[in-house]
């Protein structure tokens, strides 16, 4: 906190220390800038006590007459202006006294927070008055009598109540104002740097805020976030006594005692950019301040931030929150918006009838905040846990989530519907896989039932053409013994059924010759077949059982072989019957290894050759010769007639059906047929 | 009382038919033979039948039907059936309808006589009313 000593008594402006006054060098050429009657001595005035007395201003003047006049004049204004603070309110106005330009970022952010404070938090916002002096560009002194001549025809009817002011720089400037113009108007010193303050004397009637301005806390910064800092490089203009950051001076040596020094102010632009592009990896940057270089280019210092900071190959820290989103990594800133905030309040409380006296100038820590540029963090790795509690980030880029969070939601939900849709197609893809199978197994099954109740119904009709010649013999042969044991034995009657008993037995002979000539007789649908056209149909029609019995299927088959002259439907079913038999008898067999080789080819006899090869437990060797027999059957189930009706077709279209063992393992069956000559 | 007792066979085998007529005939009884249920049907002497010996797989109606249709008709005549396809639900069937029996081909001449008298004698009293 810093204790600032507002004169009880009555003075003018005395020098009582022995620093020179920190003046700007375009004041201090001009002697009444320094508000003293010696013009010599006023280029000695110190701030360090500097004493500031509202009505000393009376005596600034450049004739003894004129002065005197408007001391009286002056005396009594402040007079009537005393009693008027005592006895009623002040005019609700606030003018704004800038020593620079609309266009810094400084001004902007200061007197828009200032201006929005003053309407959110009074009910009956006071008028604002805005002047931006930008002394800078001008002869200080010169420009001060125009400047005062300017607003006092400007101000002729306009009552000021209080007056704020971003002086630093030109406070003497800002206070010879109000003596002259708006004498006793009470002024509110918006943000002041907190050493420069202590050594202030102000007038009466003054009273404002300071913030702690230190090159140490820009180092801090840097080395908190910067491992290994070793060395720090001073950007920017030279600090100068009386400038803004004229602390910084006093804090050189601290800062030099922890770590190397490179000091690049006072350079132009162009060489300062060169020789920042260099700098070694164990540095930082310490901006403070840019305004004209040496080749008398002028720069706004926010703007001058960005070509130092992306010219800089190390992260470069500031202390001024314009200089946020313009290059700098960021540090503990000084607010202009919260200046303005703050002078606004201070306003406020005069204007509602509070002495300016009796408001001590004190520290506002609300000046200061740590921010930080997301992008720069980024840009040099920077971890946001390492940054001080409570930092503000800012320019974060919103992450893919955050900025797109509908999109994202619907184009998630669009594709969990997709997935499911596919899922749900798989799913009866599946199911109409499995309904196939399914149904094509009842198929096979029905083909089985089909097969045996034919065999059935035909065993059935054999049995009864066989029967009735049998129970015909049978009958015969008991009506002879009859008619032989009768008391009277009638031969001629016995004679007649033994008769009719050979007539019987050569009837059940007959009908055994017309069952076997039936199956030699179907040769009616013969035809030029292609062997291999045969084999492909069969796989087809069986590649549902075959898939699902897991067999491999090797066909080898010579194309070009000569048509054989048969029924292809039988022939098929020859073909049928051995690749089901083989896929049976793989069932037992390791579901790697269930290979069905078929083979087509022409014999050096001229006959065709389809071998059916299986790799199943193989054909026991007094098997193979009983394999063919009818209702012979290894087989714990099934008719037995597969086999036996293969050979009989086979042989009616004069072929051959052999069965063998396959090498290594395995059965091979052999379909010779006979190829046309 | 009638000289003789009329035993009618029915059976679409002829030879078999033969051998049934001239075994019955050897045993003294008389025999009347038809190839078909409708051949007996419409000949004039069904009353006189004291046996019905008849095959249970014909063309047109079976020995089955032909029962079925003489108890509807009010006519009750011990009936013997005789198969080529034997079947133990139409046997039961049968023999639940009140047939002598139920035999398989080739059926024993001796088995066959026994089921005769066995028809006989249930129509005996009848006869006497």
């Amino acid at each position: 906190m810093a204790p600032v000593t507002l004169s009880s008594k009555p003075s003018r402006w005395v020098p009582a220390g022995r620093q020179p006054l920190f003046l700007p060098a375009t004041l201090m050429q001009y002697p009444h800038a320094g508000l003293r009657n010696d013009r010599s001595k006023a280029m000695e005035v110190t701030n360090e006590e500097l004493v500031i007395v509202g009505r000393s201003s009376s005596r600034v003047s450049r004739s003894r007459p004129r002065r005197i006049v408007t001391h009286i004049v002056s005396g009594l204004a402040l007079a009537l202006t005393l009693v008027s603070a005592r006895a009623e309110p002040l005019p609700r106005t606030i003018l704004l006294l800038d020593e620079d330009t609309p266009i810094y970022p400084w001004f902007r952010q200061m007197s828009e927070a200032l201006y929005s404070t003053i309407k959110t938090e009074s009910g009956n916002p006071p008028f604002l008055f805005i002047e931006n002096l930008g002394i800078d560009a001008y002869d200080a002194e010169n420009y001060f009598n125009i400047v005062r001549s300017h607003f006092r025809e400007k101000y002729r009817d306009k009552a000021v109540g209080v007056i704020v002011s971003n002086a630093s720089r030109y406070l003497e400037f800002t206070l010879r104002l109000r003596d002259e113009l708006w004498p006793g108007t009470p002024v509110v010193l918006a943000g002041i740097q907190e050493r420069r303050a202590k050594r202030l004397r102000l007038p009466s009637n003054v009273t404002g805020f300071t913030f702690r301005h230190q090159l140490q806390d820009i180092v801090a910064t840097a080395d908190a976030l910067i491992p290994g800092l070793k060395r720090v490089v001073l950007a920017g203009s030279r600090i100068k006594p009386g400038g803004w950051r004229q602390d910084f001076l006093d804090d050189l040596p601290d800062v030099r005692a922890r770590f190397e020094l490179i000091d690049l102010t006072g350079l132009s632009m162009a060489e300062m950019r060169r020789r920042l592009a260099g700098l070694p990896g164990d540095s930082a940057v310490a901006y403070v301040g840019f305004s004209t270089d040496v080749n008398g280019e002028h720069y706004l210092p926010s703007e001058a931030s960005q070509l130092v900071a992306e010219a800089a190959n190390r992260p470069t820290f500031g202390d001024s929150e314009p200089y946020i989103g313009r290059g700098v990594v960021g540090g503990l800133m000084v607010s202009p918006a919260s200046i303005g905030r703050v002078a606004a309040r201070f306003a406020l409380r005069i204007l509602d009838g509070a002495n300016a006296s009796d408001i001590p100038i004190a520290n506002s820590e609300e000046i200061l905040r740590p921010v930080f540029d997301w992008r720069q963090l980024q840009r040099w790795g920077i971890s946001e846990n390492r940054l001080p509690v409570g930092s503000e980030v800012r320019f974060r880029s919103p992450t893919a989530w955050e900025q797109y969070h509908w999109q994202i939601m619907v184009i998630a939900a669009v594709l969990v519907v997709q997935s499911l849709l596919i899922a749900g197609l798989f799913y009866e893809h599946r199911r109409r896989r499995q309904a196939e199978v399914e149904a094509s197994r009842r198929m096979t099954e029905m083909a089985q039932m089909n097969r045996s109740a034919a065999i059935g119904q035909m065993s059935a009709s054999i049995a009864h053409e066989i029967k009735q010649p049998l129970a015909a013999i049978v009958m015969n042969a008991g009506a002879g013994l009859r008619w032989l044991a009768r008391d009277a034995p009638n031969l001629e009657e016995a004679a007649r059924a033994l008769k009719n008993i050979v007539g019987n037995g050569n009837r059940a002979s007959q009908v055994v010759d017309t069952l076997r000539a039936m199956f030699k007789k179907e040769t009616s649908n013969r035809t030029l077949v292609d062997i291999n056209d045969a084999i492909r149909e069969v796989l087809t029609l069986l590649h549902i059982e075959l898939d699902e019995h897991e067999v491999v299927t090797k066909a080898t088959l010579k194309e070009g072989l000569p048509h054989v002259m048969a029924d292809p439907i039988q022939l098929q079913q020859v073909i049928f019957n051995l690749v089901r038999n083989a896929i049976e008898a793989m069932s037992s067999t390791a579901a790697g290894s269930r290979i069905l080789r078929l083979r087509s080819e022409a014999t050096e006899t001229g006959e065709c050759l389809v071998a059916i090869e299986d790799s199943g437990p193989g054909i026991e060797p007094e098997t193979s010769k009983r394999i063919f027999e009818p209702f012979f059957t290894s087989k714990s189930k099934g008719m037995g007639m597969g086999l036996s009706i293969c050979r009989s077709i086979v042989e009616a279209h004069g072929g051959r059906l052999s069965a063998a063992s396959a090498k290594p393992r395995g059965a091979i069956f052999e379909i010779l047929l006979p190829l046309p000559q | 009382m009638p000289a003789k007792t009329l035993i009618s066979i029915i059976d679409d085998d002829e030879d078999f038919r033969e051998a049934l007529q001239s075994l019955m005939t050897s045993m003294g009884f008389e025999v009347e033979a038809f190839a078909s249920a409708l051949d007996f049907l419409t000949h004039p002497n069904i009353r006189d039948t004291s046996c019905l010996i008849v095959d249970v797989h014909m063309p047109g109606m079976t020995g089955i039907e032909l029962h079925r249709h003489l108890l509807d008709s009010g006519y009750v005549i011990p009936t013997i059936l005789i198969t080529a396809y034997p079947d133990e639900s139409v046997r039961l069937r049968a023999m639940a309808d009140g047939v002598i029996d139920y035999l398989a081909k080739p059926c024993d001449s001796d088995e066959l006589l026994r089921c005769v008298s066995r028809a006989l004698q249930r129509s005996g009293p009848s006869e006497q009313h």
